[in-house]
């Protein structure tokens, strides 16, 4: 037996090694945590902390996943009832092109059409928690501002953001997390324009940077004759003339009777003292001359008339100085170019020009209303024959909104496949930072109870050998 | 005739034994008592039959000790008290970390960069802009009251030093008393056993307070000189009184008392520990801890002084006091402000134009002279105010200024086409780039032929060409490179001619506006000035997430939530967050070894303790064995007396 002293450091020290062991297991049994401070399990608490970080991050990206997935899921809806409304659109369209529409039911359909464009002009704003989901990064203001006049909208411009807002939504992984309203709603494949008029006007040879649907206007200017033949311009020329670039008059004499024609076109009978005598030509040009003068001339008259063309509904002419092949036509109010080839250029009038890969949402509703009620004041055959191709466009505008919802169907698929891998990955961290850190209870109160009973021989042991003296027997 | 001697002597040396034993018992729970042994040796008295016939005496009283033992028990006791020491000062900073539990600091480290990863799903939104605002408030205060308790604690093994000190001082004091007390009474022929024991206790005691070395002194039985780190603290009779002090860097050093000459070279015991605490540990975790909230601070700061919030640009900034002595003088010099460019980006909104300005800054600059060359800017105000840089607009309804790091477009001089080039986009390259653009055969643009731009990097590679005849629609976007793109508007180009574009990675390549505060994200430049720009705390919305120029990407915003995992150069290559961590489990593995090496020290101690009571140690049993013996002893000699004396009177009756 040892002496009182060993006896006494051997029970101070072990109860102290069994106390401090008792605290440990007894706060590993209440916090069910082995590891509750780095010095317990350095190693293992780097990779808990790794682990936890991981895992806010994780919950981080989940979080930005589920706010990507709200607003496309909306922007999707968005485009299924745009989608839907187009589809309404066509088949009011079809109803008209098919049909014996007089104005006034042609009419109706257009405030219909103007209905649905408010409600696409007025869904392209959509807002979801406060943002803006068409206009790309510009998510604080409307992506869409419209020009209104008399209530109706006349054009709709784009002022969001071309730039995507890529959001991390994984590690290393961005998507784009609000739609750009001008890529969902307008074509982006700009092909030449198609001139669809009479005029005779073309398509330049430069590339046109005008989007959409629009009319040329070809306003007459002046018609000049050659001198010696006693014909001039009739009074009512500058306003009255048709032509536009080189035209031939023809005086035929016989006898009494002085005819005079344009391009082989009906004669005119004219006597000579007339100012302002309206010759037609055979493809309906028109030319006011003045014959007071004629003194007998006979024959082929070359005569040519200047104009200007404007693509703003004559805000602002670009004068025909020139009939050239590369006519820049300015539209004032976005300063996009129509580049014409004037060449061949013969008369007045509204040429309606479209160029295919470049239309919108609403610049197409608004041209098909306003088609519908013939605002440009086109010609009843004219007007016809656009109407039977307003389809195209709108197909167009239809194809491009399809297109969106298919991409954004994508992307929410494969966010769905994200969210999932994220689900995973989460879980897994989860369980591999429980693995590390939860105390195993089991073997936690297996040790209490053994440190426990532990604890008791220690003091046991001491008391008994403490008392136990010789001292007793003496 | 009975001598009488012999029974006397056994009698004296039972009373002197039963006396021992007495001390013994008594002093059998007295730290440092070594049990006292006798030794009894015969003594002749006379001689008998050629035999000699003698008493007992008390040759010596010695205390039962083992040299080589005592020697080791006085090596580890420093160890362990350095040990204990450092891992009662580690354990409380573990728990200023406040790990695994909620708020420590790897949690408001992830939640930070993680609100800034969350506000770039919704950069505009007020409400995600004021949670990273405050994830950042949060983590400068942290940074704060971790740097505060360092601070503290440094006070605090500063004092507890000059406590231990003074224990030192008085423990010195008495072993020097005590060694001339026990010179004189060993002079005397004495055994002064009691005050050798509370000697060579006060020198335990002195060993867990420091590493001490005892000698013996040649011709002074039981003297002992007592040094420390090659100084004698304690010579024959004289001791020498220390002090602590702070030396040479900051670090804590012992010295003669008022010779001021501290030596850091000093180890073991508590103040070993202490020193040790100061000296590397705590040094190397403030280093470390600095290290990280600069980086954090710094590398945070230099993204966000480009960009822009939700308020857009300014109208006017206010940095921080600054010295005004030249910026090569400054402490940040050559680490995070270097000789380099800034360019500020003036608006006129009347005109409807945005001008980057170059602005140089070099070693000989001032703050003065860099608040110069920005006063020449037009639209731009610029001055020093109370030492600090303010920069304002000289029209608020006019202009605006910002630092984006926008592509900026120069023309060739001479430049005659009529089609300017517009760069649109993000730099997303890492470097600065230049690329030169040059118009290969000229025309009109969307019309011409082959009208091609080509573009060259600095490399005087060919990293694109623009076709820009036939087919380009003016106004069209064409890619150029690095996430950049550009539109021509309608006109000609003209063949031969060039411009260039910067692309700029970084808008201060200097560091300057981070050294001087303007637009900053944070304020200081340590764990304990870390704090977040007052201007930020009081208008979120001035949060920089954007550095494109329509002011509304979340560009910047990644790139600041990126750093959390983006390893930098000056945290040995490791992110902050793992740098956080490292640090972390850093401070948990010095405790958990220390407590290892505690743990076995105090095993060690516990064998060694257990080993010297074995020999030195009063077994109670033991002595009252010897009790008995001696008891006995003094019954018989008193017996032998008591007989020797009856036999006297027998023969003196029958006289």
């Amino acid at each position: 037996m040892g002496n009182w002293g060993a006896i006494y450091n051997n029970a101070t020290y072990l109860l102290q090694v069994h106390a401090g062991k008792l605290a440990a297991l007894q706060e590993q049994a209440a916090s069910g945590a082995r590891v509750n401070r780095p010095s317990d399990d350095p190693s293992d608490a780097y990779r808990i902390l790794a682990l936890r970080a991981q895992a806010n991050s994780l919950q981080n990206y989940a979080e930005n996943l589920d706010d990507v997935d709200r607003n496309l899921e909306t922007s999707q809806d968005v485009l299924q009832q745009v989608s839907t409304s187009l589809i309404e659109v066509r088949q009011l369209t079809t109803q008209v092109i098919s049909g014996t529409y007089g104005p006034d039911a042609r009419g109706t359909i257009a405030e219909q059409i103007n209905s649905i464009l408010d409600q696409a002009f007025s869904l392209a704003n959509t807002k979801s928690l406060g943002r803006y989901l068409f206009g790309g990064t510009k998510a604080s203001s409307a992506p869409y501002v419209g020009e209104r006049v008399n209530g109706r909208l006349t054009a709709v411009e784009y002022q969001g953001s071309l730039d995507n807002l890529p959001v991390p939504v994984a590690p290393g992984v961005e998507y784009p997390g609000l739609v750009i309203g001008e890529r969902a709603f307008r074509a982006g494949e700009r092909q030449a324009p198609l001139f669809m008029g009479e005029t005779g006007a073309a398509c330049g040879s430069a590339t046109s940077n005008v989007r959409g649907s629009l009319y040329l206007t070809v306003v007459h200017n002046q018609t000049s004759y050659p001198g010696g033949t006693g014909i001039a311009a009739g009074t009512s020329s500058p306003t009255g003339d048709t032509i536009i670039g080189e035209h031939v008059l023809t005086v035929a004499v016989d006898g009494p009777n002085k005819t005079i024609s344009l391009d082989g076109g009906a004669a005119v009978t004219f006597e000579g003292g007339e100012q302002d005598l309206a010759v037609t030509s055979a493809a309906g040009d028109v030319v006011y001359v003045n014959v007071e003068n004629w003194a007998g001339f006979e024959g082929d008259i070359a005569i040519s008339a200047t104009g200007r063309l404007s693509v703003d509904g004559g805000a602002s002419y670009t004068e025909l100085t020139a009939f050239t092949d590369n006519v820049a036509v300015t539209d004032s109010r976005t300063g996009r170019i129509l580049y014409v080839d004037a060449t061949a250029l013969l008369r007045t009038g509204v040429e309606p020009v479209r160029v295919p890969g470049t239309g919108d949402l609403f610049g197409t509703l608004i041209h098909l209303r306003d088609l519908l009620l013939n605002e440009p004041g086109l010609p009843d055959d004219q007007h016809q024959e656009l109407m039977a191709q307003a389809l195209e466009p709108l197909d167009e505008v239809a194809e491009v909104v399809t297109r969106a919802m298919t991409s954004l169907g994508g992307r929410l698929q494969a966010m769905d496949v994200m969210r999932e891998s994220l689900e995973s990955i989460q879980f897994r961290t989860g369980q591999q930072a429980d693995m590390l850190e939860d105390a195993d209870i089991v073997q936690v109160a297996a040790d209490l109870a053994r440190t426990q009973i532990l604890y008791e021989m220690t003091m046991a042991v001491a008391s008994k050998l403490l008392t136990l003296s010789l001292l007793d027997f003496i | 005739m009975p001598n009488f001697q012999i029974g006397l002597s056994g009698l004296r040396v039972a009373q002197r034994a039963l006396e021992i034993i007495g001390t013994n018992i008594a002093n059998a729970s007295t730290e440092g008592y070594h049990r006292q042994d006798l030794r009894i040796v015969p003594i002749s008295m006379l001689s008998v039959a050629g035999t000699s016939i003698g008493g007992a005496r008390i040759a010596e009283i010695r205390r039962a000790m083992d040299l080589l033992l005592e020697g080791e028990l006085l090596q580890q006791r420093p160890r362990l008290g350095q040990v204990t020491q450092e891992l009662l000062t580690l354990q409380s900073v573990e728990s200023a970390f406040g790990e695994f539990g909620s708020g420590g600091l790897t949690d408001v480290l992830g939640n930070f960069f993680g609100s800034l990863q969350e506000l770039a799903s919704q950069p505009g939104s007020r409400a995600l802009q004021e949670q990273a605002v405050w994830a950042a408030d949060a983590l400068a205060r942290n940074f704060q009251n971790l740097g505060q308790f360092l601070l503290d604690l440094e006070n605090h093994i500063g004092l507890e030093g000059q406590r231990l000190m003074e224990k030192v001082n008085a423990l010195t004091a008495e072993i020097a008393a005590l060694n001339g007390e026990i010179h004189t009474l060993t002079t005397r022929g004495d055994s002064p056993n009691l005050l050798m024991d509370l000697r060579d206790q006060a020198i335990s005691d002195l060993a867990e307070l420091m590493e001490v070395q005892v000698n013996q002194v040649s011709g002074q039985s039981g003297v002992v000189n007592v040094l420390a780190c090659g100084t004698p603290l304690v010579m024959g009779r004289s001791a020498t009184k220390l002090e602590l002090g702070v030396t040479v860097g900051d670090k804590l050093g012992v010295s003669v008392k008022d010779a001021g000459s501290y030596t850091t070279d000093l180890s073991g015991g508590r103040i070993g520990g202490l020193i040790a605490l100061k000296n590397d540990i705590f040094d190397d975790l403030q280093a470390d801890l600095d290290a990280l909230a600069s980086e954090i601070i710094h590398n945070i700061n230099a993204h966000h002084v480009q960009g822009v919030g939700s308020a857009g640009s300014f109208t006017s900034l206010t940095g921080w006091a600054l010295s005004p002595a030249e910026l090569g003088s400054w402490s940040a010099w050559g680490s995070h402000l270097n000789e380099g460019t800034f360019y500020v980006r003036v608006t006129d909104r009347i005109a409807g134009t945005a001008t980057s300005h170059a602005i140089s800054v070099t070693a000989a600059d001032t703050v003065q002279t860099v608040a110069g060359k920005l006063d020449a800017l037009t639209g731009l105000t610029a001055g020093v105010v109370d030492s600090a840089l303010r920069i304002a607009v000289e029209s608020e309804s006019q202009y605006r200024f910002d630092f984006l790091p926008a592509p900026i477009t120069t023309l060739q001089g001479g430049w005659s086409g009529t089609s300017n080039p517009t760069v649109l986009g993000i730099y997303t390259g890492q470097a600065e780039e230049l690329y030169t653009c040059t118009v290969t055969a000229g025309g009109t643009v969307g019309l011409t032929e082959g009208l091609v731009v080509e573009v060259r990097n600095q490399a005087g590679e060919v990293v694109t060409e623009l076709n820009l005849g036939a087919g380009y629609a003016a106004g069209d976007a064409v890619e150029l490179a690095g996430g950049l793109s550009v539109t021509f508007q309608s006109g000609t180009l003209t063949g031969g001619e060039q411009f260039t574009i910067q692309a700029l990675a970084d808008s201060d390549s200097s560091g300057f506006l981070s050294a001087a505060g303007i637009n900053t994200f944070f304020r200081g430049d340590s764990l304990v000035t870390a704090a977040v720009s007052v201007e930020l705390l009081n208008n979120p919305g001035r949060l920089a997430f954007a550095i494109g120029q329509e002011m509304s990407d979340n560009t910047n915003a990644r790139r600041m939530a990126d750093l959390g995992e983006k390893p930098l150069a000056a945290l040995s290559n490791m992110s902050p967050t793992d740098s956080c961590r490292m640090i972390i489990t850093g401070v948990g593995e010095r405790i958990s070894f220390g407590q290892s090496r505690q743990s076995s020290l105090e095993s060690m101690m516990l064998q060694l303790a257990n080993h010297r009571d074995r020999i030195s140690g009063v077994d109670i049993n033991e002595e009252a064995a010897k009790l008995l013996m001696f008891e006995k002893m003094y019954q018989a000699m008193a017996k032998l007396i008591q007989t020797q004396d009856s036999s006297l009177q027998t023969l003196m009756e029958l006289l």
